[in-house]
Order: structure tokens, then C-alpha cells, then sequence
């Protein structure tokens, strides 16, 4: 390994030596103490960060809010959401997500995924204690107040791509609240070579007025027929009628006459 | 040496075979942090991988997690929004400019250069805060998403981006009247670590280890992803093989990343930021590469049609460039070890798994 280095040594110049490392010492020692400049750190206890508003910090449930969807207990990567009832005052009980805080890794994706706004990420960081059991939560022990948390979005419901939908009846099945309906398409049947008719397609007519948003219809679909979009709570709402796809609408009457 | 060894940035162990004061040879031994890492995948479904991807380098997390999500988006051929690659972009490169300087920090700790340790992680505070402001979290970002990223920026991230960049030149400037004007720097880093082109390339080093070797190899020009065909910028390439060359083209990617975040920030469209991606996974595989801050940085998945992956397969820039170690390292003092180490950047969360 006899090797030759022909690297060209840079000279430093006369000033290179210290003087010039020393300056900046210096020209940064006055800025931050004697010209008036503030030093660039805090004393912890005492003065604390300006948090931007979206900064992932405890979670915090807003009790009135929450649907009982479970997508966030579905969501969640290290399984520290469980379900399970719990009151919410006036002797009536609700099925609510509880919190292992000494789980969770603060990513987020809960809050994502609740459809109602009832999850959100506070300020708070200083999450310490001497005893794990200290930071298992039950949803009212972990509840925050509506003001605190951020206006609620619309709600998501499920939208059907009809293009992909081969009316299999997953969604059917999959829904917790008989939302949906598989109605068939008058006309759309095939012609068997023997002279019958075989099965009409049939697509999934949604209730809105039934539906909680836990878009178990959208994970249960094979084909990614359906999508959550958000739009407002009710039905009858102009803008939803706008959004309504007209075959859906169509087929709607024709199957109640 | 390590793994208590003060020059050791994380868990590992160089066994150094010496002659006297010279150096015979170099084994490094890593894998006190191995978390199962590829194993780990295989258990999660695919959007919640990304959290996990932060972990595998805590000091260039957006970076991981970029590699994560394209490589699903090049398996399942997800169209991303333009917007988003340009939000990416910017993330990316800030996040390349934090690591550079916790890098810079580390690597003059080891020369005893206690003042740019402290310049160092000061100005490395405005980009994390930056990133903070983007998504919310200081470290694990979580930030982009299967098909976008989880949140448009802020309204005024590009005016402080911008603040930011401007002033960080000025003290980009600072540093190499700090650093390079001292003589003792330039004894210690100068003709030591002496990497020739052609063992960097036979030895699979990439990243700045490379380009400090004179071969100009950046993936954001030679395979580019994501937004930066679109961005005009120049690859830092030195030709001296030392530590002082791998110092210079750190510097400089620093100067190219402001260029680049200033560009970004001009030209970004207007438009939605997260695109439709599927529930349902169907079968496949796929892969992706980028430029990490330390190299190249590859991620393979093989899908079953199911929701989780079937083999989740992750190249590490750091854990091919450790290897090299031993050509590096023949032939000079024990003295120099801290230097040329520190040279190449050990970051041992992603070279574990």
C-alpha cells in the first residue's frame, strides 16, 4: 500500500492562524450579550417554546364529538387506543376510545383518520411520570373541553365510483348501521342463451341521514369503488344534492314505485 | 474503540489493529441497534409504516420517510400532485441542511472545535423549527403521505423559509472563517483519510464520501425523482479524496440546498396537496432510491395483495460506506481516526435497522 498524496495544501493566510476564527468569536460574543441580542436559549422551567398551532403533542378527546367509529382504534400503529364505554354524564354511557399514553408515538394518524374532529393534538409535552399505569387513560379522563379543541370539519361519507363498483355487497355486509341498500338497476340484466333473465347489477344506495362516518364500507370494498368525501351532515342540504351522483337518484325512485 | 468511545456517534466498535502508532487495519462492528426493523414492516399495514420510517434515522427522518413513500408510489403506480413534490422537495432539502449541520457539529467535537459545535446546533434549531411549523413535530415528522403529504404549509412558511435561508448564508459564511481559517483544522483534516475514486466505487461508497472523491454521482441529477428535474442546481464535486474535500462538498450542499429551497419556494404551484391513494394494495414490487443526506438510500417492497408487505428490503448508504472503512483508514495515526470517521457521518439508526 505504498501510495503518493498529491494533495496541494491550501495555505491559510497571515491573518488564517487565530486571528480570524477569533473575530468571529468575538463579533458573536457582542452580538449576543453586549449589543443587546437575546441568547439562544431558555431557562426551561421557567420560559417554554412558542408551540405552532398544529404541533403533535398529548391527544385529547372531545367527548360530545366522538362518533364511537373505532377508525382510530383501526388506525393506530401501536394498538394504544382500545374501546370501550364510558359515561358522558346524565347517567347515559357511550362507546369511546381509551388511551395508553406510554404507547403512543405521537404520529398523528388518529386524528387524521376521525371523521368528526373529536381527536385532537394539544400543546402539552410535559408527559412524564414515575409509573407507566399513571398514563392509561379512560375517554373521560383524557376528554377535552370543545373550545379547546378546533372547529369540527364536515363530516366524510361515503361516495360510490360506479365505474368501479360490481355490486358485490360487501359494503352491505361490512355496515354496522343498515346505511347501505344493494339496489339492482332495472335493465341491466343479461340474457342467459336459454331464454331467462340473470341477476340485475345491483349498487349500494346510501342513507346519509343513518351514516357515522366509519367508512368500515370504504375497507370492506374489493374494487375501490367507494371513497370518503367530506360533505355537510344532512342529506336534504342544497350542496349535497348537487353532489348526489343522478344515477343513484334515478334508480332510487324507480325502485320505490 | 466504542463502543464508549467519545468519537463513536452512536453505537458501534472500530477494532484497530496497530503498529505501534500506525494504523495495520480496521474492523468495525455495528449492530448494537438493531430493532428488526424489516421485520417490523412486514407487521404494519402500509400507511402506518411512515411513522415507524422516522425512526430509522433520527437526524434525517424526512428523508426516510420520503424513500418509504415513493418506493409504494412506484409500486402501485400512485400519481402524486405537483404541489406535494414541491412541499417534498423543500422538506427534503431543509431536512438535508439539519443534518449537514448536526454532522458539522459532531464532526468538530471530534476535532475539539467546541465553538462550531455550539454555531452549528444554533442554526440547526431555525430548520427544525422550520420543519416544526410544516408538520408539527420537531424529530419524527410524519409528514408526507401514500400519494401527497398530510398537510398544505403554513401561510407564512415560505416568507420564513426565505428569512431563514438568507440568514443561514450569512452564517454559512461565518463557519468557514471559524473552521477553515484555523491552521490546526487544516493539519488534521488535509491529506488524512485519503479515499481513491476507485476503491470509493468498488466499496459502494456513496454520497458526499463519493463526490469528496472526485466522481459526480448525486442521484438528484444522475435518476431524479420527486420535483428536481424541474429545479436547476449543481452537484458539489471535490477532487482531493481527504477529509477536507468530503468537509467542502458538505458546505457546499448546504449553499446548493438554500439555492434549491429559494427555487422551490418560487416556482411552487397552487393545487391540492394529497391525492386519491387506494385502499386496497394489489400485488407487486417496486422500489425506490434517492440522494439521503448520506447517500443513497434504497427501499424495495414486494407486495401479496394484501394490506402489509410481504419483504420490506432497505439499502443504507452509512452501512455500505462503513465498509470502507478499512481503506480509509490503513496507513495513518490513531490520532486521525476521529477525523476520518467523523468524515464519512455515522448514523447507526438506519445502518442497524
Amino acid at each position: 500500500m505504498e501510495e503518493v498524496i498529491t494533495t496541494k495544501k491550501k495555505k491559510v493566510g497571515l491573518l488564517g492562524y487565530a486571528f480570524k476564527p477569533m473575530w468571529i468569536s468575538l463579533r458573536t460574543m457582542i452580538r449576543t450579550s453586549l449589543a443587546g441580542g437575546k441568547p439562544n436559549t431558555l431557562l426551561y422551567p421557567e420560559e417554554k417554546l412558542d408551540l405552532p398551532d398544529d404541533f403533535r403533542g398529548e391527544l385529547g378527546l372531545v367527548m360530545d364529538r366522538c362518533v364511537g367509529c373505532e377508525s382510530c382504534a383501526r388506525v393506530c400503529p401501536n394498538k394504544c387506543l382500545d374501546m370501550m364505554e364510558d359515561d358522558i354524564g346524565g347517567g347515559l354511557t357511550k362507546w369511546m376510545p381509551a388511551l395508553d399514553l406510554a404507547q403512543c408515538m405521537f404520529c398523528g394518524l388518529c386524528v387524521e383518520a376521525c371523521p368528526s374532529t373529536a381527536l385532537h393534538m394539544t400543546n402539552r409535552y410535559e408527559t412524564a411520570t414515575l409509573d407507566r399505569n399513571d398514563k392509561i387513560f379512560k375517554p373521560h379522563e383524557w376528554a377535552l373541553k370543545p373550545e379547546d379543541a378546533p372547529d369540527q370539519h364536515p363530516f366524510p361519507y361515503p361516495e360510490l365510483y360506479e365505474i368501479n363498483c360490481t355490486g358485490c355487497g360487501a359494503c352491505d355486509r361490512a355496515c354496522p348501521h343498515d346505511v347501505i341498500d344493494m339496489v339492482s338497476i332495472p335493465g341491466t340484466a343479461k340474457k342467459r342463451p336459454n331464454g331467462t333473465f340473470g341477476p340485475e347489477k345491483k349498487i349500494p344506495v346510501f342513507d346519509y341521514e343513518l351514516c357515522v362516518s366509519c367508512a368500515l364500507c370504504v375497507d370492506a370494498c374489493p374494487f375501490d369503488a367507494l371513497d370518503m368525501l367530506p360533505r355537510s351532515t344532512t342529506a336534504s342540504d342544497p350542496v349535497v344534492q348537487i353532489q348526489l351522483q343522478p344515477q343513484v337518484q334515478i334508480t332510487k325512485q324507480e325502485v320505490s314505485v | 474503540m466504542g463502543p464508549q468511545h467519545p468519537f463513536t456517534h452512536g453505537l458501534w466498535t472500530l477494532k484497530v489493529k496497530v503498529d505501534g502508532e500506525t494504523i495495520v487495519d480496521a474492523e468495525p462492528i455495528i449492530g448494537y441497534l438493531h430493532r428488526g426493523f424489516e421485520k417490523l414492516c412486514e407487521n404494519r399495514n402500509f400507511p402506518q409504516i411512515i411513522p415507524i420510517c422516522d425512526r430509522l434515522c433520527y437526524v434525517a427522518s424526512m428523508s426516510w420517510d420520503h424513500v418509504y413513500v415513493s418506493a409504494v408510489e412506484n409500486t402501485f403506480g400512485i400519481e402524486v400532485p405537483k404541489r406535494a413534490e414541491y412541499i417534498r422537495v423543500i422538506a427534503l432539502e431543509v431536512q438535508r441542511i439539519a443534518s449537514h449541520l448536526i454532522w458539522l457539529a459532531s464532526f468538530m467535537t471530534d476535532l475539539g472545535n467546541l465553538t462550531a459545535f455550539l454555531y452549528a446546533m444554533r442554526e440547526r434549531e431555525m430548520f427544525i423549527d422550520l420543519l416544526q411549523a410544516l408538520c408539527g413535530a420537531r424529530m419524527t415528522y410524519n409528514y408526507p403521505r401514500i400519494g401527497g403529504v398530510s398537510q398544505d404549509m403554513p401561510r407564512n412558511f415560505p416568507h420564513q423559509c426565505t428569512k431563514t435561508v438568507d440568514f443561514f448564508e450569512k452564517r454559512l459564511k461565518e463557519y468557514e472563517y471559524l473552521i477553515e481559517e484555523s491552521e490546526v483544522f487544516r493539519i488534521r483534516t488535509q491529506g488524512v483519510g485519503y479515499l481513491r475514486a476507485s476503491d470509493a466505487l468498488n466499496l459502494g461508497v456513496t454520497g458526499p464520501a463519493l463526490r469528496g472523491s472526485g466522481v459526480p454521482v448525486d442521484l438528484r441529477k444522475t435518476d431524479p425523482y420527486s420535483a428536481y428535474p424541474e429545479l436547476d442546481f449543481e452537484v458539489a464535486v471535490e477532487k482531493d479524496c481527504d477529509v477536507y474535500a468530503r468537509y467542502r462538498v458538505r458546505m457546499n450542499e448546504m449553499k446548493e440546498s438554500c439555492n434549491i429551497i429559494r427555487q422551490a419556494l418560487k416556482n411552487i404551484p397552487a393545487g391540492p396537496v394529497l391525492g386519491k391513494a387506494p385502499r386496497h394494495f394489489p400485488r407487486g414490487e417496486g422500489y425506490a432510491r434517492t440522494e439521503d443526506p448520506r447517500g443513497e438510500a434504497f427501499f424495495y417492497i414486494q407486495a401479496d395483495g394484501t394490506d402489509r408487505p410481504y419483504r420490506v428490503k432497505i439499502r443504507s448508504p452509512i452501512f455500505v460506506t462503513v465498509s470502507a472503512a478499512p481503506a480509509i483508514l490503513r496507513g495513518y495515526k490513531v490520532a486521525d481516526v476521529p477525523s476520518i470517521m467523523g468524515s464519512l457521518d455515522m448514523c447507526l439508526g438506519e445502518s442497524d435497522r
